[in-house]
């Protein structure tokens, strides 16, 4: 195996939680791993934090106080002090919700990257998808039945759509063409549900690969249901109280024109 | 005369009522500051030499072939005895940020993004008061009483019975989400069509009549309500 140190210095941009409190709050951070065919053991500041990570698997959310973290990736079993096949170093702002991705660049180095996850409230009957080019692999466009989703994302780009929950044929081909490098696949999008779907592997090894990290229950509930425009059930007095109004009005218009006339006639 | 300005003004001092009474019942959406990963097929990593620290890492598998996939099961049918009411059921989604109601008027429409009736959390039936001059599906929902029995068929024959528990008027917009749309919790019915005023011009109702079914039991087979 190649060693190779590859410095990636990423900021978390703060993500704007909706309704989220103002003081300051440990952010939430995940970690994928989409570098084929390398078990390792993942090193924070210095200790070991997560050991046998496999090829394909995601963490779940770890809370972790804002600060900057050293991050080193060994293969499984390795030395503390050897030499990390991966290292690099991320700033993890406030109530930030952040994935670190171990995976390989455009050229098939492997390397680190920090992306902000949006996890804002999503309309009802919608959900988030964000698609992250973390793949050996030219840029590419991401096919939703047999449509354009996104267009020309290169590593280690994202891009981000809303659609309506639904079931998608989803394929990911080479930017201007339909020869899906990737799928298609069927993805049932869950109502409320942000996906983050990472493109990884190695187009040359053939090793590209689909990953996907979801975070749930950011949604919202429908506003009502319009469910009648006829005014069938509208109680009878309704037409009743309109036309009693409008008499009363009328009623109260001519008293009031009798009197003003009456006051004249005295003037 | 009288009469004529009279009955209006009870009906319209009903309607006050409901919409004091509902703020309180409006409940916020959940808090919206994170969110957790679906971790259906969570597995810990061997804590091997853990030296006191932290707990292990939980991790899963990420690959898209691994991704939970809900499967609810999707009702048929509603029979509502107390108001001579069987209907087809069919799934509906969000239309400009409200619940999809039925094109047919005769039809009831299931929440789709919702609870599957009898599964944890509110299951949410639709269905038109009226559609153009034509009485709905839910045309006397507003008269179902406590108590009522209403039955919710599915394909495989089998049905789930609820009792009606409460019924409520809400202006339109202002539907106690964390009620009618929760997604956890004790499985309950949440029946919901049209009412209140009707505001000529616009072609709509201004309220939301919801009623309240709590899960009585699965109902034997031989009850299942047809189609």
């Amino acid at each position: 195996m190649k060693l190779v140190t590859a410095m990636a210095v990423a900021a978390v941009a703060l993500v704007a939680s909706f309704g989220a409190p103002a003081q300051a709050n440990a952010a939430s951070v995940t970690v994928v791993h989409g570098v084929p065919g390398l078990t390792v053991d993942v090193y924070v500041n210095g200790d070991v934090t997560l050991e046998g990570f496999e090829p394909g698997t995601v963490t779940d959310p770890l809370e972790l106080p804002a600060g900057e973290y050293e991050i080193a990736i060994r293969e499984a079993g390795a030395a503390p002090d050897s030499d990390p096949a991966i290292s690099g170093s991320a700033t993890v702002e406030d109530s930030t919700n952040a994935t670190i991705v171990a995976h390989l660049d455009e050229s098939g180095t492997p390397t680190l990257s920090v992306f902000a996850n949006d996890v804002t409230r999503i309309a009802a009957g919608q959900s988030r998808l964000t698609v992250r080019h973390t793949a050996a692999a030219p840029a590419v466009d991401v096919l939703a039945g047999g449509s354009a989703l996104v267009e020309n994302l290169a590593n280690p780009d994202e891009a981000t759509a809303e659609v309506p929950a639904d079931s998608y044929s989803v394929a990911v081909a080479p930017t201007g063409t339909t020869d899906a490098v990737l799928g298609p696949t069927d993805l049932a999008l869950e109502d409320g549900t942000a996906y983050f779907a990472y493109a990884v592997g190695s187009a040359e090894e053939g090793t590209l690969d689909l990953l996907v990290q979801t975070v749930t229950g950011i949604g919202s509930a429908p506003a009502g249901a319009p469910a009648g425009n006829s005014g069938l059930a509208a109680e009878e007095a309704f037409p009743l109280w309109a036309a009693g109004l409008l008499a009363l009005a009328a009623a109260a218009l001519v008293a009031s024109g009798v009197a003003l006339v009456r006051t004249r006639a005295r003037g | 005369m009288a009469t004529l300005i009279g009955v209006p003004a009870l009906w319209l001092a009903g309607c006050s009522d409901a919409a004091a009474g509902s703020p309180a019942a409006i409940g916020a959406l959940p808090d919206g500051s994170g969110g957790v990963n679906q971790g259906d097929e969570l597995r810990e990593l061997a804590p091997r030499a853990v030296r006191g620290g932290p707990p292990p890492v939980k991790t899963r598998s990420a690959r898209l072939v691994d991704l939970p996939r809900a499967a609810k099961r999707r009702p048929t049918s509603l029979r509502i005895a107390a108001l001579g009411l069987v209907a087809p059921v069919r799934p509906v989604g969000v239309v400009d940020g409200l619940v999809e109601v039925p094109g047919d008027a005769g039809l009831v429409g299931w929440y789709r993004h919702g609870a599957s009736p009898g599964e944890p959390g509110s299951a949410v039936l639709v269905g038109h008061v009226d559609l153009d001059g034509r009485r709905g599906v839910f045309f006397r929902l507003r008269d179902l009483q406590p108590g009522a029995v209403v039955t919710v068929g599915f394909a495989r024959g089998d049905a789930r019975s609820f009792r009606v528990v409460a019924r409520r008027s809400y202006p339109k917009g202002r539907l106690p989400a964390q009620v009618v749309f929760a997604e956890s919790g004790p499985p309950y019915l949440t029946l919901v069509t049209c009412g209140g005023d009707f505001d000529a011009a616009r072609g709509e109702y201004e309220e939301n009549v919801v009623v309240l079914a709590t899960l009585v039991g699965q109902a034997p087979e031989k009850r299942a309500v047809a189609r």
